[in-house]
C-alpha cells in the first residue's frame, strides 16, 4: 500500500514536471530560434516584445556647441556620486562662457582600451557625432597600462614596451580617423595621474611618466590636440581626489580635471 | 503424449567456433530430467538456450509447443528457472525481490508469494536484505522465484551448488514431491552423477558440445567397477586375457596388480569363479561405485575428458 | 508495461542512487551559494565604491543614477536604434528594482536557480544523469541479475524501453531535486525570492557585433521554465546516450568511463580545434543551450539554437536505435 502511493506520487509529479518543462522548452525553443533568425517575425515569442519606444525622430543636431566624450570610465564619470565626471562639468562650464547651447554626447565605456577605441570608431553613426564635435574629450590608456601592472615583476618590462608601442600606434590611428571626418575640432587627451606618489623610484611611476611622454610626443604632431596633465593635479591631493575605490576621482576629483581642461579650451 | 521440452538439433556458434553440435533430446511431463556433463561441456549454454538468453545459431527449442526464438513469451510462461547462481537484487529484500519478479509475470498474487517462501522455509528472513543471506539462502530464494509462477517446466542448473548436506536432501524430497505431487516437468543440469542418479529419471549425457547418450536412470546404474588385485604380478597377463577371451571385456591394467573392468553384479561371482579354476592367486576384489569419470570411459570408449 | 516501468523505478530507488545525487547536490548547490554570497559581498563593495559613495546601502541612488546616465546614452542622436532598444530594456530592468524595492546588487532565489543550472547544464548535470543511467543495463549484466529479468514471459524491447521510461521520470526527478536544493538553500542564504524580476534575454552576436534588435524581458519564474526544461531535455539526450553505452559494454565502471570520458574529452576537442566543421556535431558542444537564451555570446561559431537542438535529439534517437537493435538481438553470454 505505502508502495504504491510512493509510485503515484512519483507518477503524479512527473506528469506536473513533464507539462510544464514542455511549455518551458518550447517557449525557449522559439526565443532560441528567433533570435538566430531574426528576419522572421517573432510572433510565436511568449513574451511580448518591447513597446515600440515612440520615434521621436532624433534630428542630429548642427547648432551650438557639441562636444564628444569617448574613452574609459574617466570619461564616463565613475567615483562621481552625480555621475557627472569631467566631461558633464566641462559642458557646464563651457555654457556659462559662451552664448550658444551646448550638449555632451557621452561614449565611454567602462574599462575600455586603445583598440577597443578604435572598433568604436567604425560605428558610421559615432563618427556623424565625431564630424559635428567642437571638442573631443578623450580618456584611454590607463587600462593599457594597468593589465602590464597585473603581470608577474619580471615580464612587466618587456610588457610595457610592448603595450606602450601598440597603444602609441592605436592612438595614432585614433587620431587620424577623427581628423578624416573633422579637422577643426579640438581634441584633448586626459593624461594618467599616479595611483602611488609615495615612492618615486618605484617601476609603475617610472611607466606612468614614460606613458604619458608619449601621449604628448605623439600629440605634438596634430596641432589641433592637447594632452591634458593631471599628474601634477593629483600630486598632493590624492587624498582629496581619489573616490572610496582608491582608483577613480570623486566629484572634487572630476571638478580639477574639468576646471584644468576649461582653462585649456581655445574659445 | 507431446513432450513439455524439445530440442532438433540445436547448435551454437560462437565467433566461428561450434561450441554445442546439433543436439536433440526431449522431456515427457512429469519427469525429472538429468542433463549431466562435466563442467564446460556446454550444459549450461544449452539451457540458456532454453530459457531464451542466447539464440540458437540452428535448430529448434520448443516448450509445450511454442518455439522460443518465435513466440518467447508464450514459451516462457510455462518456464521456471534458476540459470547458474541464483543471481538476486541483493540491495532489496527478499520479498521485494519476489515482488518484482512477480510483476512480470500474469497471475501471481501476494498470497502465492508468501505460499512459496513458506515453501522453501525462509519465512524469518525474507524481509532481510539479500546481500545479508548466505548462498544456501539465495539458493532456496532462487528455487522460490522459479516456482512462483507455477511453472510447467522447472529448469534448475547446478542446483545442489552451496547447499550444504541437509540443504540437499531436503531440496531432493521437493524436486520428487513438485513431479510427482504437482505433475512438474523438471530438467536438472549437473556435473555429479551421484545427484543424478537420486533424482532423475532419465539423463542426457553431454560432452564437448555434443549429446553422446540418452538413457533411463536405473540403465546406467547397473554396470559397476571391480578391481581385482593379484598376488603374483606375472598372472596379470592372464587375467586381462580370460576377461578379454571368456567374458569379452576389455579391463585396464593399472600396473600394480591391479586390474579393473566394469562388470554387472550377476556376472562377478562367475568371473571369479573361472579366476580361481585358472589358479589365479587373488589378494581381494572390491567394487567401486562408478563415478561420472568412468562413466564417461567407458560411454566414450577412453577418450579423455577435457 | 506500467508495472515493468515501476519495477525499474524501484529499482533505482532502493540501489539509493537518487540519495546519492541528492547528497552530492546538498555539498555543491551549498558551496555554490557560499560562493555567489561571497561574490555579491565584494561585488556590492567594489560597486559601491565605483559609483562614490561609501556602502551599498543606498543602492537606490546607485540605481538612479544609473538611469539618469542611460537616459543621456539613449538621447544621444548618434546612437544607432539597435543600441537604444538595448539601453531601453536595461532601464526598464532597473526601473523594475526600483518600483518594487528590490536591491540588484542583492541575489534572489530565482536569480541563484536560473544561475546554478546555467553553470551545471553542459557538465555537472550530465555527469548526475551518467551516474544515474550508466549501470541501468550493465549493471544488471555485472550481478547477473539480467538472467532473471531475461527469463521472464516478456519480450526484450519492452524491457529495455521500460528502463528507458524509468530513466525519464528519474531524470525528472533529479531536475526537480536540483530545483528544489537549490531553492532550499538559496532562501537561507538570500532570503528573497524574485520570481517576478525581469530577466533580460534574446541577445544575439553575429560576427563581433551585438545585435541587441530582438532583446526583451521576462519575469525570472517563466525563464526559470526555460531553463529547467532545457535541463530537463539535455537530461533526456545524456540518458539515452548512456543507456545506450550501458546496453554496448559488460562492466558499469567501462559504461560510466566511456561517458565521462566523452563528455569531458569532446569538449577539449572543441576547445582546441575550434575550426574544425566536425567538433560541431560532438553531442558536448551543444549542450548548453542556455546560453542562446540568456543572451551570452555563442561559443562555437555556426551553432544556434535550432542547430544544436537537432544535433542532440539526433544523438539520442540513434543511441536508443542503436541500443535497442543490440539488447533484443545479444546473447547473454555472462
Amino acid at each position: 500500500m505505502k508502495r504504491n502511493m510512493v509510485w503515484y506520487g512519483i507518477l503524479f509529479i512527473f506528469f506536473a514536471g513533464l507539462i510544464s518543462f514542455v511549455i518551458g522548452f518550447y517557449n525557449a525553443l522559439s526565443i532560441g530560434i528567433a533570435v538566430t533568425q531574426p528576419s522572421e517575425p517573432v510572433s510565436s515569442a511568449p513574451a511580448d516584445p518591447l513597446p515600440e519606444r515612440p520615434k521621436e525622430e532624433k534630428t542630429i543636431p548642427t547648432e551650438g556647441v557639441q562636444i564628444m566624450a569617448l574613452g574609459d570610465s574617466l570619461a564616463r564619470g565613475t567615483g562621481d556620486p552625480e555621475g557627472d565626471g569631467f566631461a558633464e562639468r566641462v559642458a557646464r562650464g563651457l555654457e556659462e562662457r559662451v552664448a550658444e547651447p551646448v550638449t555632451l554626447y557621452n561614449f565611454a565605456v567602462e574599462g575600455m582600451r586603445s583598440e577597443a577605441l578604435i572598433t568604436q570608431l567604425d560605428d558610421e553613426q559615432m563618427m556623424q557625432g565625431i564630424k559635428n564635435a567642437r571638442y573631443i574629450l578623450v580618456s584611454i590608456g590607463g587600462n593599457d597600462l594597468r593589465a602590464v601592472g597585473r603581470l608577474p615583476l619580471v615580464q612587466q618590462d618587456q610588457a610595457f614596451e610592448e603595450s606602450l608601442r601598440v597603444y602609441l600606434v592605436n592612438l595614432q590611428q585614433v587620431i587620424e580617423e577623427m581628423r578624416s571626418v573633422n579637422e577643426e575640432a579640438v581634441i584633448l587627451f586626459i593624461g594618467l595621474y599616479n595611483l602611488n606618489y609615495s615612492n618615486p623610484y618605484a617601476q609603475e611611476t617610472a611607466y606612468l611618466l614614460e606613458w604619458n611622454y608619449g601621449t604628448q610626443q605623439l600629440l605634438e604632431t596634430d596641432d589641433r590636440s592637447q594632452l591634458i596633465p593631471t599628474y601634477d593635479l593629483f600630486q598632493f591631493k590624492l587624498g582629496q581626489y581619489l573616490s572610496f575605490d582608491g582608483l577613480h576621482p570623486n566629484a572634487a576629483g572630476y571638478e580639477a580635471i574639468a576646471q584644468r581642461i576649461l582653462e585649456n579650451l581655445p574659445e | 503424449m507431446e513432450p513439455v521440452l524439445e530440442l532438433k538439433g540445436v547448435t551454437k556458434k560462437i565467433r566461428g567456433k561450434t561450441i554445442i553440435k546439433g543436439i536433440d533430446f526431449s522431456v515427457k511431463k512429469g519427469q525429472i530430467y538429468g542433463f549431466l556433463g562435466p563442467n564446460g561441456a556446454g550444459k549450461t549454454m544449452t539451457l540458456r538456450m532454453i530459457v531464451g538468453l542466447i539464440k540458437p545459431t540452428s535448430g529448434q527449442i520448443t516448450i509445450n509447443g511454442h518455439s522460443v526464438s518465435r513466440s518467447f513469451v508464450q514459451a516462457m510462461a510455462q518456464v521456471g528457472c534458476i540459470i547458474e547462481n541464483p543471481e538476486l537484487y541483493e540491495y532489496m529484500s527478499g520479498y521485494n525481490n519476489l515482488l518484482l519478479l512477480s510483476r512480470m509475470e500474469p497471475g501471481i498474487d501476494e498470497k502465492r508469494i508468501h505460499e512459496v517462501v513458506e515453501m522453501v522455509g525462509m519465512e524469518r528472513r525474507v524481509h532481510d536484505k539479500v546481500s545479508t543471506y548466505s548462498l544456501g539462502m539465495k539458493q532456496r530464494l532462487g528455487i522460490a522465484q522459479a516456482l512462483m509462477k507455477r511453472p510447467q517446466l522447472l529448469i534448475l542448473d547446478e542446483p545442489s551448488n552451496g547447499l550444504d548436506p541437509a540443504g540437499i536432501r531436503e531440496f531432493r524430497q521437493l524436486v520428487k514431491s513438485l513431479a510427482a505431487d504437482h505433475g512438474m516437468t523438471i530438467l536438472i543440469s549437473s556435473h555429479l552423477l551421484s545427484e543424478i542418479q537420486m533424482m532423475c529419471d532419465e539423463v542426457a549425457i553431454i560432452l564437448h558440445g555434443n549429446l553422446i547418450r540418452t538413457a533411463r536412470v536405473d540403465a546406467l546404474g547397473r554396470d559397476q567397477k571391480v578391481i581385482w588385485e593379484v598376488h603374483r604380478m606375472d598372472q596379470v597377463p592372464l587375467v586381462l586375457q580370460l576377461l578379454r577371451e571368456q567374458f569379452g571385456m576389455e579391463a585396464l591394467d593399472h600396473g600394480d596388480g591391479r586390474v579393473s573392468a566394469f562388470v554387472e553384479d550377476d556376472r562377478l561371482t562367475h568371473i571369479n569363479a573361472v579366476f580361481v579354476k585358472a589358479g589365479i592367486e587373488l589378494l581381494f576384489v572390491c567394487k567401486q561405485p562408478k563415478n561420472l569419470e568412468d562413466l564417461f570411459l567407458e560411454l566414450t570408449g577412453g577418450e579423455t575428458i577435457g | 508495461m506500467g508495472k515493468l516501468i515501476e519495477n525499474e523505478v524501484m529499482k533505482i530507488l532502493y540501489k539509493k542512487r537518487l540519495q546519492v545525487i541528492a547528497a552530492i547536490l546538498l555539498v555543491l548547490i551549498g558551496l555554490f551559494a557560499y560562493g555567489e554570497n561571497y561574490t555579491i559581498n565584494r561585488t556590492q563593495e567594489r560597486v559601491a565604491q565605483r559609483m562614490g559613495v561609501e556602502s551599498a546601502e543606498n543602492w537606490q541612488n546607485l540605481i538612479e543614477q544609473q538611469l539618469i546616465d542611460l537616459e543621456r546614452r539613449m538621447n544621444n542622436p548618434y546612437i544607432s536604434q539597435e543600441g537604444i532598444a538595448s539601453l531601453q530594456v536595461r532601464a526598464e530592468q532597473l526601473q523594475f528594482y526600483l518600483d518594487n524595492e528590490v536591491n540588484p546588487l542583492n541575489s534572489s532565489v530565482a536569480r541563484f536557480m536560473g544561475r546554478f543550472m546555467e553553470q551545471s547544464v553542459f557538465l555537472f548535470l550530465p555527469l548526475l544523469i551518467i551516474l544515474l543511467a550508466g549501470d541501468m543495463v550493465s549493471g544488471e549484466v555485472n550481478t547477473g541479475t539480467i538472467k532473471l529479468i531475461l527469463t521472464r514471459p516478456v519480450t526484450r524491447w519492452k524491457i529495455l524501453f521500460s528502463k528507458l521510461v524509468a530513466l525519464v521520470i528519474l531524470e525528472m526527478l533529479v531536475i526537480l531535486l536540483i530545483a528544489l536544493i537549490s531553492a532550499v538553500i538559496s532562501l537561507v542564504v538570500f532570503r528573497y525570492g524574485g520570481f517576478g524580476e525581469p530577466v533580460i534575454v534574446g541577445f544575439q552576436a553575429t560576427g563581433s557585433q551585438l545585435d541587441t534588435s530582438l532583446v526583451r524581458t521576462i519575469p525570472q519564474w517563466q525563464y526559470l521554465m526555460m531553463v529547467y526544461a532545457i535541463g530537463y531535455f539535455v537530461a533526456f539526450v545524456i540518458g539515452c546516450l548512456s543507456l545506450m553505452v550501458s546496453v554496448l559494454v559488460q562492466s558499469t565502471s567501462v559504461s560510466i568511463g566511456i561517458m565521462m570520458s566523452s563528455l569531458i574529452g569532446g569538449s577539449f576537442l572543441s576547445f582546441f580545434m575550434e575550426d574544425w566543421v566536425i567538433t560541431r556535431y560532438l553531442y558536448t558542444v551543444n549542450l548548453n543551450l542556455t546560453a542562446y537564451i540568456s543572451g551570452s555570446f555563442q561559443i562555437v561559431e555556426g551553432l544556434n539554437m535550432l542547430f544544436s537542438t537537432t544535433v542532440l535529439l539526433g544523438w539520442a534517437l540513434g543511441s536508443l536505435a542503436i541500443g535497442f537493435v543490440v539488447f533484443t538481438r545479444k546473447d547473454v553470454l555472462a
